[in-house]
């Protein structure tokens, strides 16, 4: 039978990626939630400590900065992502119906992704920069521009301006994979469609919503799920934009994993006897959870609205 | 049925259509000089070899494609310049086109959604009503809208032309430097004059344009309007009040007319004619279905119903069967004959099969290198081809084809004369092609043209019987005989006589039709 015929071939080709993934994926993820339930864990030694208890998950939902992460990247999240992603598909069908310099403009909304995300991150915290002692160093360019004194970023900055400056820049940074994806999905949708639409004298916003986006859907649903994955995971974009000298993050600054970050990079014990290794172990669990629960309802909904 | 709105004829005058490669400046001519008139309510059918510029033919009717050069009518009405949308008609694609995430009900309403029915019948209802209340006013009232459109549309139609024909000219002079470096200051001198003398065709154009405008301004436009919305909310206020106290008080007709197109259920209006359209082409069964799910066969019928919904008054269809298997083409094609006679619409339809042309066509056009060949009705055709290129076209299995010498009006193959006709007599002696249709040899036994058998078919009630001939110009042929011929006698070499209605003489040079 060739449903059940052993593939040896198949299976020695399977065995090498296996083999990493158990090493790199598999052993890390459940010796994090080891980690993450035995609340004494010793990193130094490499011993869980004789406490099997969930102190480590009450010792984080105790700990106000890390509600404030998990407040940071919902809000990252859930405006991020729906904000690109919109915005791609505008960008990706106007840039699909010009015809005179479209590669040139493709070439330009492409540049950011070839750029490293750091050093843009730094050009944006440069360019929303703020002096504290007035007079000893210039504005920054949009606060010259707008003729503005505001701190945008640095320690005097408020939640509201900060997490602005990190929006406008993981949109901008979220912007340019998503065209290209899209502007391959749009040239790849049938011109028939098109002259059909035309010839039944559809209205430009009908053909938009009644035809590319349905068409298109498989492509939007593919790219918000795998954003909303990495949104969860930022880091980087808050460090680059809203860190302080020496690239470190003010604790109000934090996202999930500059949480993970910061308590893996103790050690020791807390001043509950937890260990510090635990509760980075734990809140990467948390943060595991929820981005899985988040994308079996991305993909639920997908199943109903997407059309294949 | 009912038959739909009166279909119209179509007429094409002088049309070409090229297309231009801009890289190379290389021009294709796709249809040249095309002149056809397809009377309305007729089944058309455009037939010709792959790439002879039929389809281009058929997008040119559609809108798709904008011509080159020449003109169409819908009727009496030009639609050259007309955006396909406003056209008024229904497309069929050579793959159906149908949206795929939609089902068929949606499929079909579409188009009806696209209209915005409330909004245009509503607007009619108050013309109406307002021609009934206010009659002078109303006259002059949409006399001068009507006319304020199609002013617009006249200068933007010129404006059009003279910039097509300064655009074309510009191209072929660029493509003309590009060929010869020599020519490249003179052709940019040239270039520049034109530009300018367009500028200035258009000034000309544009004043005009005022000029007329003015001559059509009505000084109290806003006046007459809110006169006639006055009488008619005045009417409409009364009546209101009058029901109040008397509920059987009869409403004035303007009245009714648009509370009638205020109250009508526009929703349920689309979703009967989208069951109509399903009737008719007998899907009303596959509503809820996706494209996908569907048969080819079923996808052709949506996509026909999604042509006709709303009421067009032409039906445009590109090769509407070459999707389907042999079974379904049969039917198919009758379906099309049913559904087309039934709602007496004007059709065109592309294709390459001259057999599903002949069977189903009123009239066939057939179309070689963007030129017409023939037209007519299909028997005629066949019967009366006028060139080489109509008789190779028609007819299965195909004419077969001798050289032959043109001797005083005498027509030899192999020296031995097998034609003769007094339409010969005034031609000069030389070579010429004999083709002679498969039905239209005799057997008789000292017949002038013998053919080697090589073998017999046996197609049910008739023989075909495969030879050949050394002045054929194909390695072999078929004559088609009926049972009554003895098998044992088609061995070797074999004598015909011709049959004279089934025998033609083309010219060798230009494939023209001598007799």
């Amino acid at each position: 039978m060739l449903e059940n015929k052993i593939d040896r071939k198949a299976w020695f080709y399977l065995a090498f990626p296996l083999l990493l993934l158990s090493v790199f994926t598999f052993y890390p993820l459940v010796k994090t939630i080891l980690i993450s339930i035995f609340s004494q864990y010793n990193p130094m030694t490499d011993t869980f400590g004789a406490y099997l208890d969930l102190a480590a998950y009450g010792a984080i939902f105790n700990d106000p900065y890390f509600i404030t992460a998990i407040g940071n990247t919902m809000i990252l999240v859930f405006i991020s992502v729906p904000v690109s992603t919109g915005l791609a598909l505008l960008i990706a069908v106007a840039l699909n119906s010009i015809k005179p310099l479209q590669k040139i403009f493709q070439t330009i909304f492409f540049l950011p992704y070839v750029t490293n995300g750091l050093a843009i991150g730094m050009v944006f915290s440069v360019m929303f920069s703020h002096p504290l002692t007035d007079g000893l160093m210039a504005e920054g360019l949009i606060n010259t521009l707008f003729g503005l004194s505001r701190d945008w970023v640095g320690v005097t900055a408020t939640r509201s301006d900060w997490m602005f400056v990190v929006l406008v820049y993981s949109i901008w940074d979220g912007l340019p994979f998503k065209i290209l994806v899209f502007i391959g999905g749009l040239q790849n949708i049938s011109k028939q469609y098109y002259d059909a639409a035309k010839i039944d004298a559809t209205p430009k916003r009908r053909i938009l919503r009644h035809i590319t986006i349905p068409l298109l859907s498989p492509l939007i649903s593919y790219i918000l799920i795998t954003s909303f994955i990495g949104a969860f995971k930022s880091y980087e974009s808050v460090l680059a934009v809203a860190g302080s000298t020496g690239r470190l993050l003010d604790r109000n600054r934090w996202t999930a994993v500059a949480y993970v970050y910061d308590k893996i990079g103790n050690v020791g014990l807390d001043s509950n006897f937890v260990s510090y290794y635990s509760r980075g172990a734990a809140s990467a669990v948390i943060l595991f959870i929820i981005i899985l629960i988040f994308t079996f309802i991305n993909l639920n909904i997908s199943k109903k609205r997407v059309h294949y | 049925m009912q038959k739909l709105q009166k279909s119209l004829s179509i007429k094409l005058e002088n049309l070409h259509k090229d297309f231009v490669d801009k890289k190379t400046g290389k021009i294709t001519r796709a249809v040249y000089d095309f002149d056809v008139e397809i009377p309305s309510g007729k089944l058309v059918g455009l037939l010709g070899p792959s790439g002879c510029g039929k389809s281009t033919t058929l997008y040119m009717i559609a809108g798709l494609l904008a011509p080159t050069k020449g003109k169409i009518f819908f009727g009496e009405t030009e639609v050259t310049e007309l955006d396909a949308e406003k056209r008024g008609i229904g497309l069929v694609f050579q793959n159906y086109a149908l949206y795929p995430h939609m089902t068929v009900r949606k499929n079909i309403l579409f188009p009806l959604e696209n209209m915005n029915l409330k909004k245009v019948s509503i607007e009619k209802a108050y013309r109406q009503a307002f021609f009934i209340e206010t009659p002078a006013e109303a006259k002059r009232y949409f006399d001068y809208v009507d006319a304020f459109e199609s002013l617009q549309n006249k200068y933007k139609r010129l404006d059009n032309d003279e910039a097509n024909e300064v655009n074309n000219a510009i191209q072929s002079l660029k493509v003309e430097a590009k060929q010869n470096k020599e020519l490249k200051q003179t052709n940019k001198e040239k270039i520049e004059a034109l530009k300018r003398q367009l500028k200035e065709k258009r000034d000309v154009l544009s004043q005009q344009y005022e000029k007329e405008l003015s001559a059509l301004v009505v000084e109290d436009v806003k006046a007459l309007f809110s006169t006639m919305k006055q009488t008619y909310q005045g009417k409409e206020k009364t009546y209101k009040e009058l029901l109040k106290s008397d509920p059987n008080a009869i409403s004035p007709e303007s009245v009714s007319l648009v509370l009638e197109a205020k109250r009508t259920n526009y929703k349920a209006l689309m979703e009967e004619n989208m069951l109509e359209m399903a009737k008719l082409v007998g899907i009303e069964d596959q509503l809820d279905k996706k494209p996908a799910q569907l048969s080819g066969g079923q996808q052709q019928r949506v996509a026909i119903a999604r042509a006709l919904v709303k009421k067009p008054q032409v039906l445009l269809l590109d090769e509407p069967l070459s999707n389907l298997d042999a079974r379904l083409r049969l039917q198919t094609r009758e379906e099309i004959k049913r559904i087309q006679r039934e709602t007496g619409i004007t059709t065109i339809f592309v294709t390459h099969d001259q057999e599903e042309a002949m069977s189903i066509s009123d009239e066939i056009v057939l179309m070689n290198f963007g030129e017409e060949q023939q037209k007519g009705q299909p028997q005629e055709v066949y019967d009366q081809p006028a060139n080489l290129f109509s008789a190779q076209f028609l007819g299965t299995p195909p004419i077969g084809l001798y050289n032959a010498e043109l001797k005083k009006g005498q027509v030899f193959i192999d020296q031995k004369l097998v034609f003769e006709s007094d339409k010969l007599a005034k031609e000069k002696d030389r070579n010429v092609i004999v083709g002679v249709r498969p039905e239209g040899y005799m057997l008789t036994k000292d017949g002038p043209l013998t053919v080697e058998a090589q073998f017999v078919e046996t197609i049910g009630r008739d023989f075909a019987l495969v030879s050949s001939h050394a002045a054929s110009t194909s390695p072999s042929f078929r004559i088609i005989l009926n049972d009554e011929v003895n098998l044992k006698d088609l061995k070797g070499n074999v004598s015909f006589k011709l049959k004279e209605n089934k025998t033609y003489i083309f010219d060798e040079s230009n494939g023209r039709r001598l007799a």
